[in-house]
């Protein structure tokens, strides 16, 4: 197991009267792409802000690279970040925005802003007031500055907030990139499920500034794929049954279980064939769902609580 | 008079030296710490900047520490590539197993008619042909992978192990009333290879167009300064071309088609082992690969 | 700390108009001195009683040097507020650099620059008036910079105010119309208080004394130590107030 690159234990923030997060435990492990789903004003903002020092937490305690607080302040070179929206000086074009904070930084080596322009594809708004330039350009200027001091660990905002649908697939590329390659974590934060599923690898479900569930990718899916799980004596002597009856895409997964991905299988028939066949079934069970019914199902539960 | 001028001259030169000593000192103590921290906790972060004396030496280690990462990403890389090979490995390995067992026991169990049994028999069969295939294709690739010995290098004329290649899949292209096409351009390509090894690559080629193509194969020999050799073909899946020579990468599941999926990686080991090199372009329904040698000019 | 001055070192350099403007109009004050010499120029406040004395020119010129209260606005205003006003401040206090360790350094910022450009230009008035001007038109170096040097706590503290106002404020706007408002308001509250019988004395002696145009032109005019030491007093107990506070509020304060 990975160790926790950030960890956060009853982090709680109450602006007055009002709990806008309320014991948020959550840990994320270096390599993670950690996903925070939840509704506009679940709190995902919130808990990155008061990570990063922008927003002054009420109570609870938040560890980064396993070092409390007080020794962390001296680490928070490692962590790169895009809170809200983008800002930087409108005066200055892009290069010298880049350049400015490559100062404040202490990066030497110049040569990095060229390759962040690059690798991010603004390279050709190099020379362009910050001002002048479109929403798709600001964020991915934000997202450059969130790595261009060679980050350990990055926490975005929205990222793909703006950004056309090549765009967010040039996005989810980079990631990846930089997550396998370079083993940086991310935590990503979104209302678009989609694209977060296609990245992530676990997820954190908030809503109302309570922690709904921490879950894995593995766990996610086996709840939302769409498929019928059979519980049978013996999986291999069902497999030529499966076959017979044409189904072409299914999944032996232990002794006794096996899954058929078909969107709309012949249950009855596979049953008939499977007991003419001499098995004994012992259950059936219709497995998936899509990740917005996921979602709602359960921020409703939790509410019925 | 003039003496006090001099001490005092003096006094503040040794004052700033010190000073400027002492700047350093505290610069290379912070580096140290830096260093320490980059080394401990496996960062990915670079050393900053902490004074114009050290900037050099930062500058230099920084270009080192960008070195080391990246020969880690690269091993991260290879590692999960590997991992990844595994596990699709024994997942593609114990779908076919058990139902080939499962085909086993019905044939003893059944009273089935002999015609049917042989027809179930040719099933299994086929079956364990396909694992066959997978465990030595996996075998070949390591052993490309590992060893280090040059393949012996003969003066070859692409032309003849081309045609053999096709020839060995003509019969299975025209069940399926498709046909290859072999078209020549330039003078006769003659290049310094090994015909085995040459001979596998074209039939990997030729054999993925088979399995994942539906429609012709037009080959092309391009003679001109560099020999490159194209296959064309359409096809109605949707490879990840960035991903086909992954190790096993497929476009469809392998349950289905039967593929490794490691007959293009293995073309592409095999094709930089003879010092050429592979490409593919995709558009629209058309994919091509595109092999590329440099030429033994007849004479040389 | 050195970083981040040495980054908006860089900033002022890129965002020259505004720096143009503050050193055009610094040259103007200047030149206006240099050029047309036994001319009062702008004179605002309440000269204590008649200690004019036996000065040169360039005294005058430095006990005129209200106008830097405006013109010290503007580096602030560079430095300082176009980081609310873009919000900026983000990207930095959530990166390396401590809240603390941010207002401290644009404040030393501000002061350099502030302070910095104010004795450059007094002394190279100083220089230029001796050689343009010739005999009679110039004090002896030391008077000078004594005189120069007298309005330095007071500078240091209208910077330190300053700063805090911008850390304060935040919006280029409201910090634009409390400090250019205020000499006039505190002018306007003075006048209003001398029409009172029962304010007058108070309003003369304590508050117009030490009103801000007044220290301007006294300190370098009055020969009064008593009265100087209190002006530095004050000035003291400002600077502190301003950093102090500065940086609780700044710490305590969210940052978005």
């Amino acid at each position: 197991m990975q160790e926790a690159v950030l960890k956060t234990v009853n982090l709680t923030k109450k602006y007055g009267k009002s709990t806008v997060l309320d014991s948020v435990n959550l840990t994320v492990r270096k390599g993670d792409i950690y996903g925070i789903i939840g509704k506009n004003g679940a709190g995902k903002t919130t808990i990155m802000k008061s990570i990063l020092g922008l927003a002054n937490k009420t109570s609870g305690e938040i560890e980064l690279f396993g070092k409390s607080e007080n020794e962390s302040g001296a680490l928070r070179h490692r962590i790169g970040s895009l809170i809200e929206e983008p800002v930087f000086y409108r005066t200055m074009t892009v290069y010298d925005n880049l350049k400015y904070y490559c100062y404040l930084k202490g990066i030497s080596d110049l040569s990095v802003i060229d390759r962040m322009l690059r690798e991010l594809g603004i390279e050709d708004a190099k020379n362009k007031k910050y001002r002048k330039c479109s929403l798709g350009m600001k964020q991915r200027l934000g997202i450059a500055l969130s790595l261009l001091d060679s980050p350990d660990l990055v926490i975005l905002d929205e990222p793909i907030n703006g950004l056309d649908p090549i765009g967010i697939s040039d996005m989810r590329s980079l990631f990846k990139r930089y997550n396998e390659d370079k083993e940086v974590t991310f935590v990503i934060s979104s209302h678009i499920l989609s694209e977060l599923y296609t990245v992530s690898n676990r997820f954190l479900f908030i809503d109302k500034g309570k922690v709904i569930k921490e879950i894995t990718k593995e766990e996610l899916d086996f709840n939302c794929r769409l498929g019928t799980a059979f519980g049978v004596s013996d999986t291999a002597a069902a497999a030529p049954v499966i076959e017979n009856a044409g189904i072409k895409d299914y999944r032996i997964v232990s002794r006794n279980d096996l899954y058929v991905y078909d969107e709309k299988p012949d249950i009855t028939g596979i049953v008939k064939n499977l007991i003419d066949a001499g098995l004994s079934i012992y259950g059936i069970e219709k497995t998936g769902m899509t990740l917005e019914e996921y979602f709602k199902d359960m921020v409703e539960e939790d509410s019925h609580d | 008079m003039i003496e006090y001028i001099i001490i005092s001259v003096l006094t503040l030169i040794s004052i700033v030296v010190l000073i400027l000593y002492l700047f350093q000192r505290y610069e290379i103590r912070k580096l140290k710490r830096e260093l320490s921290e980059i080394r401990g906790e496996a960062s990915n972060s670079l050393l900053h900047f902490q004074g114009k004396s050290t900037e050099q030496l930062v500058n230099e280690i920084n270009l080192m520490l960008s070195e080391l990462h990246e020969i880690r990403a690269a091993y991260r890389k290879r590692d999960r590539s590997f991992k990844r090979m595994l596990t699709n490995f024994s997942h593609d390995l114990r779908t076919p197993l058990t139902s080939s067992l499962g085909y086993i026991q019905l044939l003893q169990k059944s009273n089935m008619p002999e015609d049917e049994k042989e027809r179930e028999l040719e099933i299994v069969e086929k079956r364990l042909c396909r694992l066959e295939e997978l465990i030595n294709s996996c075998f070949e690739l390591s052993k490309i992978v590992s060893s280090d010995k040059m393949p012996e290098l003969n003066d070859l004329s692409l032309a003849s192990v081309l045609e053999e290649s096709v020839a060995h899949y003509y019969d299975d292209f025209s069940d399926k009333s498709r046909k290859i096409s072999l078209a020549f351009e330039g003078s006769k390509a003659v290049l310094l290879s090994n015909r085995d090894i040459l001979m596998r690559i074209f039939d990997n080629l030729i054999g993925n167009a088979y399995k994942h193509g539906n429609s012709d194969l037009n080959i092309t020999v391009k003679n001109n300064g560099g020999i490159s050799v194209i296959l064309e073909n359409e096809t109605d899946e949707k490879p990840d071309v960035q991903h086909l020579f992954d190790e096993f990468y497929t476009a469809d599941s392998s349950r289905s088609k039967g593929n490794s999926g490691l007959g293009l990686v293995i073309a592409k080991e095999f094709t930089e082992l003879l010092g050429g090199n592979i490409s593919v372009q995709y558009e629209g329904r058309k994919i091509a690969f595109i092999l590329s040698f440099e030429s033994k000019l007849p004479g040389c | 700390m050195i970083k981040l001055m040495k980054a908006d070192l860089f900033r002022l350099r890129k965002s020259w108009i505004l720096m143009g403007i503050f050193f055009v109009l610094l040259i103007f004050t200047v030149a206006d001195s240099l050029f047309f010499p036994s001319t009062r120029s702008l004179s605002l406040g309440v000269p204590t009683s008649a200690e004019e004395g036996n000065w040169a020119e360039d005294i005058y010129q430095v006990s005129n040097d209200l106008l830097y209260y405006y013109f010290f606005l503007i580096p602030v205003f560079a430095i300082v507020v176009r980081d609310f006003g873009d919000k900026t401040l983000k990207n930095t206090v959530s990166g390396p650099v401590s809240k603390s360790v941010f207002f401290l350094a644009k404040y030393f910022m501000a002061i350099v620059v502030d302070i910095g450009s104010y004795l450059f230009f007094s002394f190279a008035y100083y220089f230029l008036n001796r050689i343009m001007n010739g005999e009679g038109h110039y004090s002896s170096l030391s008077d000078y910079s004594g005189a120069v040097f007298t309005h330095i706590p007071l500078m240091i503290a209208l910077v330190s105010a300053f700063v805090f106002l911008a850390f304060l404020l935040k919006s280029g706007a409201a910090f634009n119309s409390v400090t250019l408002v205020w000499p006039i308001a505190s002018s306007l509250i003075i006048s209003i208080l001398m029409d009172f019988e029962s304010t007058y004395d108070f309003a003369v002696e304590k508050l117009a004394k030490y009103d801000i145009s007044s220290m301007f032109i006294n300190l370098t005019l009055s020969q009064d130590t008593d009265y100087r030491n209190i002006c530095w007093i004050v000035c003291a107990v400002v600077t502190v107030v301003s950093v102090a506070g500065g940086l609780l509020i700044f710490n305590k304060r969210e940052a978005s």
